[in-house]
């Protein structure tokens, strides 16, 4: 991503965090500016996109891994505004460390307003790798929206998923996957552009999925990305 | 007793009943009636409602209000139609100067009243920036589609439905909140009947013979007659509402309905070609707002203009008012 600046001293001394994340986290104590917050960023996102969102499966608090296509920088804001409140609470969005933890401004709207898990991207060894960390974070209790793409795509195309997902699963079977198609997001705010076209857009939550005994790395990510194109064929 | 008034009472009670027969069918079990069909009636009677409600903001409250509705209105057709058409990354600075600048200079010229730019600025500046701008990024594919597609939905949603809230602004001779009122009222209720009196002629012609049966096959040659003298009667009779002659009036009722059912017939194209049903249904969960206003749209600028032209007659005749037309 353009706008990934390295932080030095970050990566070179990594300070895993061992404990567990407390189960109320700060922003839930309803502070005036983390709940102001967060209505001006979903009203904000629901008027740039005309959100509208449709469900295959029922929303749930049980804990999920939410898997999207990606080609805005709103496509995570618009996902969590599509979800009702009781399920937005207990679930935290993945993003990128060296982006979102630099700064004043990024990591309040990471950490207070939506919960982030931040993740390293850069320095990736074996006792910081980014499925570990997402997985401690989750802990019992939360869900997580992914990428898996690995980057906001250009075209109006799908990439290759990158196989974070497959070793989630290996280590959780239980977790539920699913698969969510943004419609459009990529002509209202496509990569590399900052000013938003107010267009429509549509976002939909699939069937649920889960990897299958004995199935092969390429065979279930190929089985997860088949899973958003049949909600992008549903949603034509 | 006012006679917009009295005709404005009228409406409403016309429109209660409408919705209460609506309501009574919907709740029916094992009724005849096609719930598809009736669905889409409610919805239409639901746009009616909104619409009256315009008119009464433009009585009681203010102006400026009611332009600032046919602005997000404006807004919110523009986001369809530009949803509908495909459009290239190299348009997207262009886009963004329309809906962001463009649509609100537009109103807010109307509701400063500043005729000679609001008329103007988007013919002779806009249509004309647009493919400068689009061209700087280089990318030349489809460029002539992309540049008109962009300027027709410029055209259709924001030029043309901005003369319908300037209604309000022009100078008539009793200048008061009802008689502006009024005219926009009169003007609303006309693009509604032309849609309307078409659906009544179901009823007596079995075999209509369709304008274009391959673009709609409800618009009929049958309806467009039965349209524009129907129009034309009622605008006779609702001349009180207006400060022109009841002849007038007919006439400019005949024209509203004619170019009223021709914006919802070309829409009815465009929408063919994009091979979509309803501007409703392009994405999932929205209500197509493009197709409720359609007429308004292309019948605004024509009943706009009329009016503008025979209030300059009646200036020129020193005021002493229509009456000295008989």
């Amino acid at each position: 991503m353009p706008e990934a600046v390295p932080e030095s001293e970050q990566t070179q001394n990594p300070k895993p965090e061992k404990e567990a994340p407390s189960p109320i986290p700060p922003h839930r104590c309803f502070a005036i500016d983390a709940v102001v917050g967060r209505a001006i960023f979903s009203g904000l996102s629901r008027f740039l996109s005309g959100a509208t969102s449709s469900w295959y499966s029922q929303p749930d608090t049980c804990q999920r891994v939410y898997f999207a296509n990606h080609t805005s920088h709103l496509d995570m804001l618009v996902i969590w505004s599509a979800m009702p409140d009781y399920v937005r609470k207990v679930v935290r969005p993945v993003a990128a460390k060296d982006y979102w933890g630099s700064g004043f401004f990024r990591p309040y709207i990471a950490k207070r307003l939506f919960n982030c898990i931040l993740l390293e991207r850069q320095n990736v060894k074996v006792h910081n790798n980014p499925v570990d960390e997402m997985l401690r974070q989750m802990g019992s209790q939360y869900s997580i929206i992914i990428f898996p793409e690995g980057g906001r795509q250009s075209s109006g195309e799908m990439a290759e998923f990158k196989s974070g997902l497959y070793y989630m699963c290996k280590k959780r079977p239980e977790l539920e996957l699913i698969p969510i198609y943004i419609d459009n997001m990529n002509r209202i705010l496509p990569r590399g552009t900052y000013l938003p076209v107010p267009l429509l857009s549509h976002v939909t939550f699939g069937n649920p999925l889960w990897l299958e005994k004995n199935e092969k790395k390429q065979d279930f990510l190929d089985r997860a990305r088949q899973a958003i194109l049949d909600l992008k064929k549903k949603s034509k | 007793m006012d006679f917009t008034f009295i005709f404005f009472i009228g409406v409403l009670i016309v429109l209660g009943i409408i919705s209460l027969t609506t309501t009574i069918l919907k709740n029916q079990k094992n009724s005849s009636i096609d719930p598809l069909r009736l669905d889409k009636f409610c919805s239409r009677v639901n746009s009616w409602w909104a619409l009256f409600v315009f008119v009464a903001f433009a009585w009681y409250l203010s102006t400026g209000f009611v332009i600032f509705l046919f602005g997000a209105m404006s807004f919110w057709a523009m986001r369809e139609f530009i949803t509908l058409i495909p459009t290239r990354q190299a348009d997207h600075r262009a886009l963004f100067l329309l809906f962001f600048i463009c649509v609100p200079l537009q109103y807010i010229f109307v509701w400063l009243e500043w005729y000679d730019v609001y008329s103007v600025a988007i013919p002779s500046f806009i249509f004309l920036l647009i493919p400068i701008i689009i061209a700087m990024f280089g990318d030349t594919k489809f460029f002539l589609t992309r540049i008109t597609q962009i300027s027709v939905s410029l055209l259709i949603c924001v030029y043309s439905l901005s003369f319908a809230p300037a209604l309000l602004t022009l100078k008539l001779p009793e200048n008061s909140s009802s008689a502006k009122a009024g005219l926009l009222l009169f003007f609303l209720l006309m693009t509604q009947l032309s849609e309307l009196f078409p659906f009544l002629t179901k009823a007596f012609f079995t075999n209509p013979h369709p304008i274009a049966p391959n673009v709609n096959t409800s618009k009929t040659w049958e309806g467009l007659c039965f349209g524009m003298f129907g129009t034309f009667f009622v605008g006779t009779l609702a001349s009180p509402m207006t400060p022109f002659p009841a002849w007038a009036d007919g006439l400019s009722a005949m024209l509203i309905a004619l170019m009223a059912s021709g914006g919802s017939l070309t829409l009815s194209a465009i929408k063919r070609d994009r091979g979509v049903r309803d501007y409703g249904t392009l994405v999932v969960g929205h209500g197509g707002i493009l197709d409720r206003i359609d007429s308004i749209c292309f019948a605004a600028p024509v009943f706009f203009q009329t009016s503008r032209i025979l209030l300059n007659f009646h200036d020129q005749l020193g005021g002493t008012g229509f009456n000295a037309w008989f």
